[in-house]
């Protein structure tokens, strides 16, 4: 038999895990608050994304690159079409929900009290309350309970509800016909029941009762019901194929919380039965109460939906409370699925009320890791204590963290985190790396509670353990935190053209670095992004390795803690750590030599030092991490890869400058970090371990590889999608709108579209531009077209840039001249009108005209001038002195930066310039068409040599920007009636 | 034990009960005090229900240690039901009956029974606590007492 261990070694974690139910339920509900308050209101987000050329045919990716490239029109459509409720009105869920448990509570323990009769009414010799009274002070509770009796309970038991402050235990009325033949089956009866009051499990078991009854009455009844109508009239929708993965989803979450709730109350319950039984039985009670037939279906299966264990396991634990020490899958699984589920309701209403910003993201990534690491913690610390004490094999934290993971992973799918209209996300196989979250997670907790149980000399662990898992939460709220976004980017991918973002980081910074590196940056900058953006997150992994390295701070001494848990065992020594020199040695010898690869690249383009130098880093910590010390892998080689990180990162601040590194500092420690723990995985798994401990008789070793392919697979994919985003399709070329599908969408979605787009005013924008008499009408319209999703047909989009343009310019120009202001206003509501032929055209099923009206009848030279060509002439003008005006003050030593905004100034006037009134002269027509496309093409080269530093392409560039000065002054000559001989 | 009320012809539920328990299984008798001291209905409703209850933080010797006083309240209560109904057969009465709350009110045996009505008493008596698990000539015993009980009005000699 196992030796007599105090069960109390520890806290028993139970009330954590009742915490994380009922903030699963309080934040599910404000989730459920939202809904309710939509589906009262008149909402209608379908028609604002099928306004953005949304394809209900086309993946997720897709659909988030049409929202991201109209994002302005989107936000202002859904605010008047689909707005979400009050802010508040959400968080009256958990009031509500509150308010109607408390009232449960109340009430059923009202209910249950007016059932029970005061013992005095049927103690009339004064010796049952003797009795109990006994019983009390054997128990040492500060109060004595209320005492009643149940007169309708034939059984031999008894039970206690109400709250921790006002209990009252109903003894059935049966117990009390028995008691004279079986005082000690009495006494422990009875004796539970008090223990249950010390052990302080009353009130949140009634609490909990109440707040689930609440929740299915208030949330998961009508959710349902509606989910079924839904189901009934949904399949008529011309847009099923995409709310059907929502739809489902919601049903199965429904399930999943019914299933989540009752698997987890009575998995507590059943854990808290065993203490009160174990409380009990320290108090005296007779061990022959606990010899009851007490049967009930047998197998693993139906244990799990028992509140009460079954009696054989319940007697075993009597013996030897090993199972209070265990750390099995479903709590860990559940606790996963929980956090999830907390994540995503807190993140949706943050999300619904553009509550953004990575400060709120970790702050409320906290409340989900706490309670995460609250059961996940305490079960491992538990299990490794027992382990200590019993001398078996402590666990890894593995298993723990797969099923941990394997729920959180469940949560997500569950939820649709991630997802817009698919099932699944588009990479779902990326979302294998939150198991491998969760396994990290679970082993670091289980090798800090290794390290300090076997170093910690005073009375109890409890400082050590709340030290850790204070750690072990921030580690696990900057997951979170990242995950949100970071995740994301993963597993959806990025839906903005790579191409576009590399050109544009090129024309910021010309000369950055070689293109191919460039290219590698900008693929990953999302990623980078997202790690640098987590405000914990350097934090956390100083945490990580700090925390345990405070271990060899304590003062080598006998564990007391284990003579307080088991008085029997002879006073244990402490195990001895690995000598901190040779844990901090390699990782300063590694530094040393990665700094001396940087010296010696210390001249690199800016770029390319930075890349170096993350490179360095992470060898650095690679090479520390495989020189490190064997014993207490984890905390010993995390901390090699991190002094290793840190050498290496000062030596090249000193080299360079803080702000040249400042953005790589995050993503080098946090790369560090990963490649210790990559490492401490491989040599715990290939370590040879001495044979199995008889209670393991299975061995491990197969398992331990399995998880150590699974996690090298994940991570090796992860990197390689990273790598992949450097080839994602190119964009169309100007920053921001996501490539458009390659397939046109068919035609009855372009016709849903483009009733969508006109429920949602397109066709009323047109009016306004059609009746625009004055330059206020003009000037308004032109703002609503400019902030108005574009016409969702591909083929009318020609006539819809036209309308956007003339009018934008018509609003430009009424400013000084109203009536070329008014003239760019009638070729607005040409375009318009063309447009809206076009608009028929399609809905009749036809195929639309979609040429655009021309710029009418061409203008006598003087009134073209008039209208604006003399304007953007001498604005070119301007610009290209401006240009040589810089070359001249520098001497020809151009800097890169400072040359390109005059490059851009040429070929703004050039954009400017296209599709401009007809002038009624051939000679002068033909030389400024030339003059347009010419000046755009010498605008763009200018531009594009200084991204490829390529001097040949620049000077040819300058003398065509020099010639088209010749070219300005000839047509303004000729506006003038001047013959120069230049033409 | 005569009560006031018996000499007018009537006999609360809880006293018929108290003389069969008493004298089938007086260790039983505490068990109809303290149901005596609830409301009528709550009696009612839950003395008809068999069985361990399974609670929260609820713990027992795993047995059922009341079988007479279930038996013999449910039987007695039979009959009162029975005569009542019999009394009030109008639709509208049992309708109203339906919807409302069992009644709060004292239950009465109104005496003497008719010996179709004793024997009916018998006949349920004996298949309760037959379906609550006694032998066939426990469940007798305690029926032939409530029978003699309500037969005689007074325990027999």
């Amino acid at each position: 038999m196992a030796p007599r261990i105090d069960e109390r070694v520890l806290g028993p974690g139970t009330t954590v895990r009742f915490t994380l139910l009922l903030v699963l339920l309080a934040v599910a509900s404000v989730v459920a608050a939202s809904d309710f308050a939509s589906w009262w209101g008149e909402s209608d987000p379908w028609s604002c994304w099928l306004a953005t050329g949304w394809d209900p045919d086309r993946e997720d990716l897709a659909v988030l690159g049409s929202r991201l490239g109209q994002a302005g029109p989107l936000e202002a459509c859904l605010a008047r079409y689909a707005p979400p409720p009050p802010w508040w009105l959400p968080l009256l869920g958990p009031l509500v929900l509150t308010a109607v448990a408390a009232g449960l509570f109340f009430g059923t323990t009202a209910r249950k009290a007016r059932r029970l009769v005061p013992v005095t009414r049927i103690d009339h010799d004064g010796d049952l309350t003797a009795a109990l009274d006994d019983l009390v002070v054997t128990a040492g509770l500060p109060a004595a309970p209320a005492f009643a009796v149940d007169p309708t309970a034939t059984s031999t038991g008894a039970v206690v509800f109400g709250r921790n402050r006002k209990p009252v235990v109903s003894l059935h009325i049966g117990l009390l016909v028995r008691r004279p033949a079986d005082p000690a089956g009495f006494r422990a009866v009875v004796l539970h029941e008090l223990a249950h009051i010390r052990n302080r499990d009353v009130s949140l078991t009634g609490a909990t009762v109440a707040l689930w009854r609440a929740f299915l009455v208030l949330v998961l009844l009508p959710k349902v019901l509606w989910l079924g109508t839904r189901f009934v009239d949904g399949p008529d929708s011309p847009l099923w194929s995409s709310y059907l993965p929502g739809l489902a989803r919601d049903i199965v979450l429904a399930v999943v919380l019914v299933l989540l709730v009752h698997l987890a109350r009575a998995d507590v319950l059943r854990t808290r039965e065993v203490h009160a039984d174990l409380t009990a039985l320290r108090w005296g009670a007779d061990r022959r109460g606990w010899d009851t037939a007490d049967t009930g279906p047998l197998g693993a299966f139906a244990e799990l939906w028992r509140t009460h264990p079954r009696g054989d396991l319940r007697r075993a634990s009597l013996d030897d409370p090993a199972p209070l020490f265990g750390v099995r899958a479903l709590p860990m699984f559940l606790t996963g699925v929980g956090a999830a589920l907390i994540n995503n309701s807190v993140w949706q209403y943050l999300k619904d009320y553009r509550i953004a910003g990575w400060w709120v993201d970790q702050f409320v990534a906290l409340l989900a890791a706490g309670l995460v690491t609250g059961v996940v913690g305490i079960a491992l610390w538990r299990a490794v204590v027992h382990a200590r004490l019993t001398g078996i094999t402590a666990p890894s934290g593995v298993r723990a963290g797969l099923w941990l993971g394997a729920g959180v992973l469940a949560g997500e799918l569950v939820t649709g985190q991630n997802v817009v209209h698919d099932w699944v996300p588009g990479r779902w196989w990326l979302l294998s790396v939150v198991v491998v979250a969760g396994v990290g997670f679970a082993w670091w907790i289980a090798r800090c509670a290794r390290l300090w149980a076997g170093t910690w000399s005073g009375r109890t662990l409890r400082l050590p353990m709340l030290l850790v898992l204070a750690a072990g939460c921030v580690v696990l709220s900057t997951w979170f935190a990242w995950w949100l976004g970071g995740g994301a980017v993963l597993v959806v991918g990025w839906p903005i053209g790579t191409d576009a973002m590399v050109a544009e980081f090129q024309r910021r910074i010309p000369g950055v670095g070689p293109p191919w590196l460039v290219e590698v940056v900008v693929a990953n900058v999302p990623l980078i992004a997202s790690v640098t953006k987590v405000p914990l997150l350097l934090v956390a992994v100083a945490l990580a390795w700090v925390v345990p390295l405070l271990a060899w701070t304590v003062r080598p001494a006998t564990l007391r803690w284990v003579r307080e848990a088991d008085p029997d065992l002879p006073d244990p020594p402490p195990r001895p750590l690995p000598r901190l020199r040779r844990v901090v040695t390699p990782g300063l010898l590694a530094g040393a030599v990665a700094a001396g690869v940087l010296v010696v690249g210390r001249d690199l383009p800016e770029l390319g030092f930075m890349a170096a130098t993350f490179a360095a880093v992470t060898a650095a910590a690679l090479l520390a991490a495989i020189t490190a010390p064997g014993r207490h892998h984890l905390p010993v080689l995390l901390t090699a890869a991190q002094v290793a990180a840190l050498t290496t990162l000062a030596t090249a601040v000193v080299l360079r400058s803080w702000p040249v590194l400042g953005p790589i500092v995050v993503p080098s420690l946090v790369s560090a970090a990963v490649v210790g723990a990559a490492v401490a995985a491989v040599r715990a798994a290939t370590r040879r371990r001495p044979a199995p401990a008889p209670t393991h008789p299975v061995s491990t070793a197969p398992r331990r590889v399995a998880v150590a392919v699974l996690a090298a697979a994940a991570l090796l994919v992860s990197g390689a999608e990273v790598m992949r985003g450097a080839a994602v399709p190119s964009g169309e070329g100007d920053l921001g709108p996501a490539p458009e599908a390659a397939s046109a969408p068919s035609a009855r979605t372009t016709r849903l579209q483009l009733a969508a787009w006109t429920r949602v005013g397109g066709r009323a924008v047109l009016g306004h531009v059609t009746g625009a008499a004055t330059c206020a009408d003009i000037s308004a319209a032109a703002r609503e077209t400019d902030a108005f999703f574009r016409v969702p047909d591909r083929r009318l989009r020609p006539l819809w840039d036209a309308v956007v343009m003339r009018a934008d310019r018509a609003r430009t120009n009424c400013a000084t001249d109203p009536g070329t202001g008014l003239a760019w206003a009638r070729r607005a509501a040409d375009a318009a009108t063309a447009l809206r032929t076009g608009l028929d055209a399609v809905a009749r099923g036809d195929e639309p005209v979609v040429a655009v009206p021309g710029l009418g009848d061409a203008l006598a030279p003087a009134q073209w001038a008039d209208r604006g060509a003399r304007d953007l002439l001498a604005r070119f003008d301007t610009a290209a002195q401006r240009l040589f005006a810089y070359i001249e003050e520098v001497r020809g030593k151009v800097e890169t930066t400072a040359l390109m905004p005059h490059c851009a100034e040429v070929t703004e006037v050039a954009k400017d310039a296209r599709d401009f009134f007809p002038v009624d002269d051939p000679w002068m027509q033909e030389r400024w068409e030339g003059f347009v496309r010419s000046a755009a093409k010498a605008g763009l080269g200018c531009a594009q040599s200084l991204v490829d530093l390529d001097e040949d392409a620049l000077r040819a560039a300058l003398e065509e920007i020099e010639r088209l000065q010749d070219v300005v002054v000839c047509l303004e000559n000729r506006v003038g009636d001047v013959t120069g001989d230049s033409c | 034990m005569t009560s006031e009320l018996e000499q007018v012809g009537q006999c609360r539920v809880v006293d018929v009960v108290r003389d069969v328990v008493g004298r089938v299984a007086p260790e039983e008798v505490p068990v109809v005090d303290a149901l005596a001291a609830l409301d009528p209905g709550v009696v009612s409703r839950r003395v008809v229900r068999a069985g361990a209850r399974r609670e929260p933080l609820g713990f027992g010797l795993g047995d059922v240690a009341v079988v007479v006083t279930p038996v013999v309240w449910v039987a007695v209560e039979h009959i009162v039901t029975r005569l009542t109904d019999s009394a009030a057969d109008s639709l509208v009465d049992r309708l109203r009956r339906l919807v409302r709350r069992r009644r709060a009110v004292e239950p009465v045996v109104v005496l003497p029974l008719s010996p179709e009505q004793l024997a009916e008493v018998r006949r349920k008596a004996v298949e309760i606590g037959v379906r609550r698990g006694l032998a066939v000539a426990e469940a007798e015993a305690i029926a032939d007492a409530i029978v003699a009980r309500l037969a005689l009005g007074d325990e027999p000699e």
